[in-house]
Formats: C-alpha cells, structure tokens, sequence
C-alpha cells in the first residue's frame, strides 16, 4: 500500500468520514472469517462508496487473482487488465452483491474466470459472428437463491472439509481446478488412464459434497 | 411451457468441473452458461465447484501487482451503479436462456433460419461449420418426426436442447438435457413426433456422415 496512492484514497474517502469496516480489519484474524471481513468491505463500497475498502479487498485478492491468470498462461499486462476490470466490476455492482447467496471470493473468482474465458474468444481463432457476445460471456449474475448453501459461513467450512480429504483426493480436486491442463494431458503426465482421471476427479468432489451436507443443516 | 425445467437434466459432472475451473472453450463455456440458466439443479452444482475453486484461490500461486496498479484504478473508478442492471426475463420469451437472447438479440420465435435441406436449419453464432479450425457454435432446428442421417464426429459434438426431443439408440434427450458425444461415437437421432427441436450445438469439425447420399448432401450444404 505504501505506493504514492494515500492521496488518491483521502479525495475520494474525505466525504465519508469514519471507515466503516474499521472495527473489523483491527479484529485479530481468529474473531473474523475472511468472508464475513469481506462481506463488510463490500457493504462499505456499497453503501459509502469506500474506496479503501475496495482497494483492502484487492491487496488481498487482486494478486491471487493475477496469480491465476498467470497460471493459465496470460501475460502479466492482460492479467493486470483483466484484474482491472473486475476490480471496476465489484465497485459499481458492489450494491448487487448478496453475502447470503456467495461468498466474494466466489462472486470474484466467477468474473475473473468469464472475464478470461471473454479475452480468449477475442483473442483466438474464433470467427465472431456476433460482438454482443462479449457482453454475454462477461455477464455474471449473482447467483440464484437457491446457491445458498455456498454462502459466507459455509465457505470457511469448505476450506476445512478440502483440508480433511485424503491425499490423493486433495491431489484430484488441485488436479482439477488449479491447474491449467486437459484431462488428456493429467492422464499422459500421471501416466493414468484417462476414465481414471476423470472418474477420481468426480470421486473427489462427490466425497467433498457428502462432507459439506454433513456440516452444512439446510444441503 | 418455462424458462426453468424441474426435471432431472443430464449433464457430465467432469464437464461442470471444467466450466467451474474455466477449461472449456468459449463456444462450450456458453452452452454451459445457457443450461445453468434453464436447470437450477445445474447451477447449484456448478456453484458448488465455483467454491471450491475459489478457496483453492488461496492456496495458488500469487503474482504481485505491479505498483502503480491500485492508484491507476483507484483514480479512474467510474461512478457506482453504472453497470446497468439486465431486463428481467420475459416471460412471452420463456424458452431461450438470458444469455442465447442477448447474444441473438430475440427470441427462438423470430430467429432467422437458413435451410439446409426441407426439415432441417440451421443459424450459425460462432465460428464455421465447414472448417477444423476449433469450436463452432450454432442453432439447429429439426421438425419433429424427422431422423437425422447416421453420423459420428471428427472431434466432439455437444448438443444442448432447447424445444422438444430426440432418441438416439435408447437413450432420450429432452428440454436443458446437455448430450455431450466424441469422436468414438457413431449416432442418429430420431426427433421425437410434434414439436420441432431446437438445439444449441458445438461441434469441432464437419460431422463423419454414414452412407454416400448424405455424405453428398453434405457436400452441398455443409454441417
């Protein structure tokens, strides 16, 4: 944070007073979930146009979010890019965002990863037929009432159940979301057959489901 | 007739996955994006991944931001609410997703469709039907009753289907099913009597046509 902005933030902060989200930032981390203290940033972005909170929300996210790009191949400008304009994204429909129905770091993830899927459309060897769409693709809806068993307390609970799959569980479901490869290139690499991979991938999360409804009342 | 289907859809967990870690090709993300909007039952269990990806976010590899960064952004912030809300759903539009509106810019009801042979239409989104290179993405009407000449595929063939039906072998595909079949699989779907079908289809290459008069009614029509 210590980059020659401070300016920037009192302009826009100097008509807000208070920073509403204060007492839950100095909390030690123990008292606070990460999503409930993102929950309170958004609302302050929503409520009293908070730009720090904003930019607090994405010294926490924005590198892991250009990490993740990165991961998949994008150069390190597109990546800042395309941070940009989520980060721009969360500030206008901060007011749309529902902690009850996602937690922000699923809302987040959602946009960077259709804002990503946009710019290879663009940027390959698609024949585009129709610019509209783009703003299809880079739409995203907060997700339907009935998502809510992915709301803030339950992501800190699925923290824990990924925590608690066995190895080669926790190894299937990296396998599937963090890294940037086909299911053909898992099996060449691990030297599995192809079924396999997919089927201990759909084992994993199934495992991972069967936790969650354990430890979540209303699945 | 609704927007939503309470049935049970088919769809591939593996490829709910690799929506949820974005894997898949702009032209199957879409088709992907169209049946979560009709099935419920879809969009919870991508949700459900979605979070998991997300709180893998943690765990992955960070990439600092470069240091100018937050200031640029912080001085250009637009003003709030200017990402406009999208129109509620009309319900007279009930049976084509959100999205496949937007994109088209109507409804299934006053497509313009080019007619490849008597029955059968098509309305191409994205991409060429006739080359290899990559997914296309296109709308595909059938009249009911009619079946489609025996065919396999020189890559995948995803076919999510919006009005009606069809049976291929025994199996039946209806309304928000997603029929994912690769290049093993041989097929000829039967449309089922009445309604015609409308489906939203992804293929990556010309379709392999069985027998020599659909091969040369392919020729001169393309698919």
């Amino acid at each position: 944070m210590a980059f020659g902005m401070e300016p920037v933030i009192i302009n826009i902060m100097s008509n807000d007073g208070v920073k509403p989200y204060n007492t839950g930032r100095k909390a030690s981390p123990k008292s606070i979930s990460a999503a409930k203290r993102d929950a309170q940033w958004l609302s302050a972005i929503a409520h009293k146009q908070d730009a720090r909170a904003l930019s607090d929300l994405f010294e926490i996210y924005g590198p892991k979010l250009k990490g993740w790009l990165m991961a998949r191949g994008v150069g390190n400008g597109t990546a800042e890019d395309i941070v940009q304009d989520v980060m721009i994204k969360v500030w206008t429909k901060a007011a749309s965002f529902d902690p009850v129905k996602a937690s922000f770091a699923t809302w987040v993830y959602r946009m960077t990863r259709n804002r990503w899927i946009d710019h290879q459309r663009k940027h390959g060897r698609m024949d585009v037929r129709d610019p509209e769409l783009m703003k299809i693709i880079a739409d995203d809806e907060v997700p339907s009432a009935e998502d809510n068993f992915m709301a803030q307390q339950n992501s800190d609970i699925l923290k824990t159940q990924i925590a608690r799959l066995t190895p080669p569980q926790q190894m299937a479901i990296r396998m599937a979301f963090m890294e940037y490869k086909t299911h053909k290139e898992i099996s060449a690499e691990t030297g599995l057959p192809l079924g396999t991979v997919k089927t201990r991938i759909r084992s994993a999360i199934q495992a991972l489901k069967a936790n969650m409804a354990k430890h979540v009342s209303h699945m | 007739m609704t927007l939503k289907t309470s049935q049970n859809v088919i769809m591939s967990e593996n490829a709910i996955t690799d929506y949820a870690a974005g894997k898949l090709s702009p032209a199957k993300h879409m088709l992907v994006a169209c049946q979560s909007e009709i099935s419920d039952q879809v969009s919870d269990r991508i949700a459900f991944q979605e979070g998991v990806a997300a709180s893998l976010l943690e765990d992955g590899a960070s990439e600092a931001l470069s240091p100018l960064f937050m200031g640029n952004v912080l001085a250009a912030l637009p003003e709030q609410g200017m990402g406009a809300a999208l129109a509620p759903c009309d319900p007279a539009q009930g049976l084509a997703p959100k999205s496949l509106r937007h994109m088209l810019g109507h409804g299934l009801k006053d497509m313009k469709w080019k007619s490849l042979v008597p029955g059968v239409a098509v309305h191409d989104i994205l991409g060429n039907r006739h080359t290899k290179d990559g997914d296309r993405l296109y709308l595909l009407k059938v009249k009911g009753g009619m079946k489609m000449p025996q065919h396999s595929h020189n890559g995948e063939e995803w076919t999510l289907i919006l009005t009606g039906s069809y049976k291929t072998g025994e199996r039946q595909f209806v309304r928000g099913d997603l029929h994912i079949e690769d290049e093993t699989e041989t097929h000829a779907p039967h449309i089922d009597e009445g309604e015609d079908c409308i489906c939203l289809v992804m293929t990556q290459g010309p379709l392999k046509m069985q027998g020599w008069l659909p091969r040369a009614v392919q020729r001169v029509v393309g698919i």
